[in-house]
């Protein structure tokens, strides 16, 4: 009986001690601003489709490039070089790295992930195989090859940012595209735990690479429906991070206390895009009057208080201006000057009528020009209001179209608007992601069909000729070269006015942490967390 | 029996007219899921994935509207509705599969509750008429029914989880709780009481209001009087005269109310972030989740249709009047 007792209470304990293992001493938690659908860890699902964790805590990548500097984190690949005709990209892979299930990591692997997304199209999110890759190869355990039939080295920033997935266990899957990967085996910092509609949780992986990190034990993500949900989280303590959009981070945040704090590093802009398929905005030199009737600073001020700055006229952001402005583009970007504005469409052949109305070349009234916002989001509508206010006195009139997010995107990606403001749809380490994203002819499309993401529609071979040059060359002072070409072109052509700079929204409480990226310390571009980036904040952050 | 089959015919036809409209409404939106998709990444998704989205969607080459429109037919008849584009690559009928339960439990328990309480009010209402109570009640009614539903959603939210932290913002359940534990079930119902008592405290006033002016009716009949000359007890005349009679139109009511309750869901939902059929309705329709939408869309259909053919076919047994087919 006594013995029976020993036996019941070390069961007990054993019981209690697993169960105290299954709650891990440090939790990161993050307030996500968004709900998720089902269990899917497949990382080549689009980001929406698979959960938080997966790009960002499970799967790891060969480089992190640094959206806002271009700087280059080593990863899973230790070191790249390009061949001098640019048309072979050489990367070693790190050695003595394992998966989570335990089996070796190897170049292997890496062309294996390549040629999987090769062999189905659906999954190649990036267009890497579309754009220029011809062959993957291992050509030894440690180093892989990968060979261009057309030069296109910005595609390194896709290269580097592809999830690499183990062979032994992809290899086996029948369907790739529909596979959910529930139990997924990837090499990064932390494995998949609990998952539910309400909180996903993953625990730090003990085999991980980097010796001593992860210092947290688990991440945790908590869903909400939106961003005053998950402002509420922050303000109660009950989170450390955020991605949260707050109207005003200074006095809704951070004016609680010295422990909550926010990073909003300008990552890109807001710009007004003018429809250049039809008139008067098919005409470049009443696009340019507009612009320089536009006061950008008032827009920034009334639309974020001081928050966030007025975008520079390239739209090139503040980290990479350095490297990337050219000189003459303050010489040509246009100044805020209304009797100019005035002067110069009276000259272009918009002259106004005895009512002070702005006439079209055809010599009628100008009907009143929608501004197309999305509906409810007030800075945008603000902006709208200020520019509706600033072309008043030029004699045109304005209203603003508020879209609900559907039909806003359609709006624009279909030409179905006379100006809108919207966000630059696209961004990288160079201001080439964004050019060639906002005015590449491929990304445009004839009226009525869905452009993908050149929203003004606005083509001129000068700038494709730039952008294509700049793809096709390694050399920085060339690529300087092309970027002065594409911003010049465009100042002169003004397809958009860029208004105010966009920002990423880390907001975080550092009561229990540190090791927060910052100005001073910007080892990542306030990445979302669910996205490639946000893993150098998962294995900085060190509990206090 | 013929009145049944007439009633089945109209059922079927009428879902036919709505699958259709089902195909035809949510294309009427501008833009499309490849695109709308683009723009939610707010610059941060290549262009490039426009292709491999079309592929993955199955949008790349779909043929003509007609074409499509009779695949879809097809698909609806062996019940493949198809994956959803945005939670790919998950099939419609497994998200609909776990949200189905949320709903049907908050808006199906709550509907029912509301049409108890209402009526039982309602009843005591006409019956007891001229009495302090009695009278307060219908001008109460009125005022809680025609408040906005969301706007009394914000204020229990702002009063019982803001200001005082009594029950959770929203949600369905707190996170890391094994299911089916005692802890779990007290998670649940604590989420669930801001919502249904959101639903209960505006729609118990409809009914209130219905049965009252129903009873008032049977009220003023002449064989009341009779029942009560012949000295039948008070309980006995409620009971089997009054309630009776009231309850029949009020019943056809409730019937309507069972079917909206998958619709009728997204207000709540949406408010209290609960994770339905409404809510994912709502999320579906902002990313142009075409296969999501339709398939909640035409389940809120068959609900409504299902629940007005059975409200016609249980009248049978109610109404004689119905099955000897003089009534219409």
């Amino acid at each position: 009986m006594k013995h029976g007792t020993k036996t019941l209470l070390a069961l007990i304990t054993a019981a209690l001690s697993t169960a105290a293992l299954a709650q891990p001493k440090t939790t990161f938690s993050i307030a996500n601003t968004a709900t998720w659908g089902s269990k899917n860890y497949n990382p080549f699902t689009p980001a929406a489709s698979h959960l938080p964790p997966t790009l960002s805590a499970i799967h790891e990548t060969l480089f992190y490039v640094n959206a806002l500097d271009g700087k280059v984190t080593p990863v899973l690949g230790t070191k790249y070089t390009w061949s001098p005709d640019n048309k072979t990209l050489t990367i070693s892979t790190r050695p003595g790295v394992k998966w989570s299930d335990g089996k070796a990591f190897s170049a292997n692997d890496v062309a294996y992930t390549f040629n999987l997304i090769k062999a189905n199209p659906a999954l190649d999110l990036t267009g890497i195989w579309k754009n220029g890759v011809a062959s993957v190869k291992a050509t030894n355990p440690n180093t892989v090859a990968i060979t261009f039939s057309k030069v296109n080295t910005p595609l390194f920033y896709y290269v580097a940012h592809l999830p690499i997935v183990p062979q032994h266990v992809w290899s086996t899957v029948k369907d790739p595209l529909t596979y959910t990967n529930e139990n997924p085996v990837g090499t990064g910092p932390f494995v998949a735990e609990a998952y539910s509609q309400q909180a996903i949780r993953v625990l730090k992986n003990p085999n991980y690479w980097m010796k001593g990190q992860p210092y947290v034990d688990a991440v945790a993500w908590y869903s909400s429906t939106g961003n005053d949900a998950s402002l509420l989280k922050m303000l109660k303590g009950e989170t450390d991070y955020g991605y949260i959009a707050i109207p005003n981070p200074k006095t809704d945040y951070q004016a609680k206390g010295p422990n909550f704090q926010y990073w909003w590093p300008v990552n890109n802009v807001n710009a007004l895009y003018f429809n250049t398929t039809k008139a008067p905005f098919n005409d470049p030199a009443f696009r340019r009057a507009i612009a320089s009737a536009i006061n950008t600073k008032d827009v920034a001020q009334k639309a974020y208080a001081g928050v966030v700055p007025a975008a520079d006229p390239t739209a090139i952001i503040p980290s990479q201006q350095k490297a990337w402005k050219p000189a003459t583009a303050a010489s040509l970007a246009p100044r805020f000057d209304p009797a100019a504005a005035d002067k110069a469409l009276t000259a272009a052949g918009y002259r106004k009528n005895a009512q002070g109305q702005r006439l079209g070349k055809d010599g009628k009234p100008l009907p009143t020009l929608k501004i197309l916002v999305g509906a409810g989001w007030t800075d945008f509508i603000t902006m709208g209001q200020v520019i509706g206010n600033n072309l008043k006195p030029l004699g045109i009139n304005t209203s603003i179209d508020q879209q609900v997010f559907s039909s806003y995107s359609g709006s624009f990606q279909t030409a179905n608007f006379d100006m809108g403001v919207s966000w630059g749809w696209g961004s990288g380490p160079t201001p080439y992601n964004l050019y060639y994203q906002s005015f590449a002819p491929e990304f445009s499309a004839p009226v009525g069909k869905t452009a993908a993401s050149n929203l003004a529609h606005y083509t001129n071979p000068a700038l494709t000729k730039a952008i294509a040059a700049f793809s096709t060359t390694s050399s920085v002072a060339a690529q300087k070269q092309a970027t002065s070409t594409m911003v010049t072109t465009v100042l002169r052509d003004m397809p958009w006015v860029p208004l105010t700079a966009r920002v990423g929204f880390n907001v975080y409480n550092t009561t229990r942490f540190t090791g927060f990226p910052d100005d001073d310390n910007a080892y990542n571009d306030a990445s979302a967390p669910d996205t490639v980036g946000a893993r150098l904040m998962f294995l900085n952050v060190k509990p206090k | 029996m013929p009145y049944l089959l007439r009633k089945f015919g109209l059922l079927l036809f009428t879902l036919w007219v709505a699958a259709t409209l089902n195909f035809i409404l949510p294309r009427l939106v501008p833009g499309d899921p490849v695109g709308a998709m683009m723009a939610r990444y707010q610059g941060q998704l290549s262009p490039d994935a426009v292709e491999a989205l079309k592929i993955a969607y199955g949008l790349n080459n779909q043929g003509s509207a007609l074409q499509e429109y009779f695949a879809y037919l097809g698909r609806l008849l062996q019940g493949n509705f198809g994956v959803s584009t945005s939670q790919f690559p998950t099939p419609v009928t497994q998200i609909i599969g776990q949200a189905a339960p949320w709903t049907i439990g908050l808006i199906g328990i709550t509907t029912v509750l509301s049409f108890l309480i209402g009526s039982a009010f309602g009843l005591y209402s006409a019956w007891r008429r001229g009495g302090r109570v009695a009278d307060a009640l219908p001008p109460l009614a009125l005022f809680l029914n025609s408040m906005p539903y969301f706007w009394v959603a914000l204020v229990l939210i702002y009063t019982f989880a803001l200001k005082r932290n009594v029950f959770p913002v929203g949600g369905n359940l707190d996170p890391f709780l094994e299911p089916g534990t005692a802890q779990w079930w007290s998670s649940l119902i604590r989420h669930a009481i801001l919502p249904a008592l959101t639903i209960i405290i505006t729609a118990a006033g409809g009914w209130l209001i219905t049965m009252r002016n129903n009873v008032m009716g049977v009220m003023a009949e002449d064989y009341l009087a009779f029942a009560r000359a012949k000295g039948l007890s008070e309980r006995r005349i409620l009971n089997r005269y009054v309630l009776r009679n009231a309850l029949l139109p009020s019943f056809t009511a409730f019937g309507m109310a069972l079917g909206f309750v998958v619709g009728g869901s997204i207000l709540v939902e949406t408010v209290f972030s609960y994770p339905g059929l409404g809510l994912y309705l709502y999320n579906a329709v902002t990313a142009l989740d075409y296969p999501l939408m339709q398939a909640i869309f035409l389940f809120i259909a068959i609900a409504v249709l299902v629940a007005n053919f059975l409200v016609d076919a249980f009248y049978v047994v109610l109404d004689p009047r119905v099955r000897d087919g003089k009534g219409s």
